[in-house]
């Protein structure tokens, strides 16, 4: 499933993929494996991307179950 | 509710499982090359009693450098390397080429000196010659080699990663 809440919060920041993984210390093809939902990121990866985008855990990366 | 859905593997497991296997990988090579140095003092430097030892060394880098290129992996070395390195990965890779090309210069020039001079001032002549000869040779062959080798596995590698983000406008 696509992480469309991290792709809105990183143009927000007015961030490319490749910002974005320059800030968080990892490549933008990791970045775009998230949105695209086909890379699950280990938990400091994740706080990581929440610190340098200004938001919680469940901001970005909590699904609601369909 | 579909049970082969929400299979979910304890990924710590997996993580420990996949550094043991690393772990391996390097007991394999540490024992190959341990294998190589001595069969190279009990048999004198003979490529055709290391040719196991080889074929796994080679083997397993040309395995790892295709893989690496099409899962993608390749260009995100590269990228890490270039954002924290003073030296571009390309450079890197020209200058490993010319460094081998000297060392394998240096080594068969000594060789020819220690082995096949008689006099002093043969064994400089022999020396210089060799060296001189062998980085001729060495240097153009590992530098090509290394540059198409690295172009093709970038290519291959950033090929990969436009298919990985291809619906993926940034």
């Amino acid at each position: 499933m696509k992480n469309l809440k991290l792709k809105v919060a990183r143009v927000e920041h007015d961030l490319s993929q490749a910002e974005l993984a320059e800030k968080v210390g990892v490549t933008r093809q990791t970045i775009g494996l998230i949105e695209q939902g086909k890379y699950n990121p280990s938990l400091q990866l994740c706080l990581s991307i929440c610190k340098t985008l200004n938001k919680t855990l469940d901001d970005l990366f909590w699904q609601e179950e369909d | 509710m579909n049970l082969f859905k929400n299979k979910i593997q304890d990924e710590r497991v997996v993580h420990e499982q996949n550094k043991i296997y690393r772990e391996i990988y390097l007991l394999i090579f540490a024992i190959c090359f341990v294998s190589v140095i001595y069969k190279f003092f009990i048999y004198g430097f003979e490529m055709e009693h290391v040719a196991t030892e080889m074929i796994i060394f080679f083997a397993a880098g040309i395995y790892y450098s295709v893989r690496a290129s099409q899962k993608g992996l390749f260009s995100a070395e590269v990228e890490m390397h270039d954002s924290k390195s003073k030296w571009s990965y390309q450079t890197k890779t020209i200058v490993i080429g010319v460094a081998t090309g000297i060392v394998l210069g240096l080594f068969f020039g000594i060789n020819s000196a220690v082995n096949y001079a008689e006099t002093p001032l043969e064994r400089i002549y022999y020396f210089f010659l060799t060296f001189a000869t062998s980085m001729m040779f060495y240097i153009p062959i590992l530098v090509l080699v290394l540059v198409i080798s690295y172009t093709a596995a970038k290519h291959r590698s950033d090929k990969a990663v436009d298919e990985q983000l291809e619906d993926d406008e940034s």
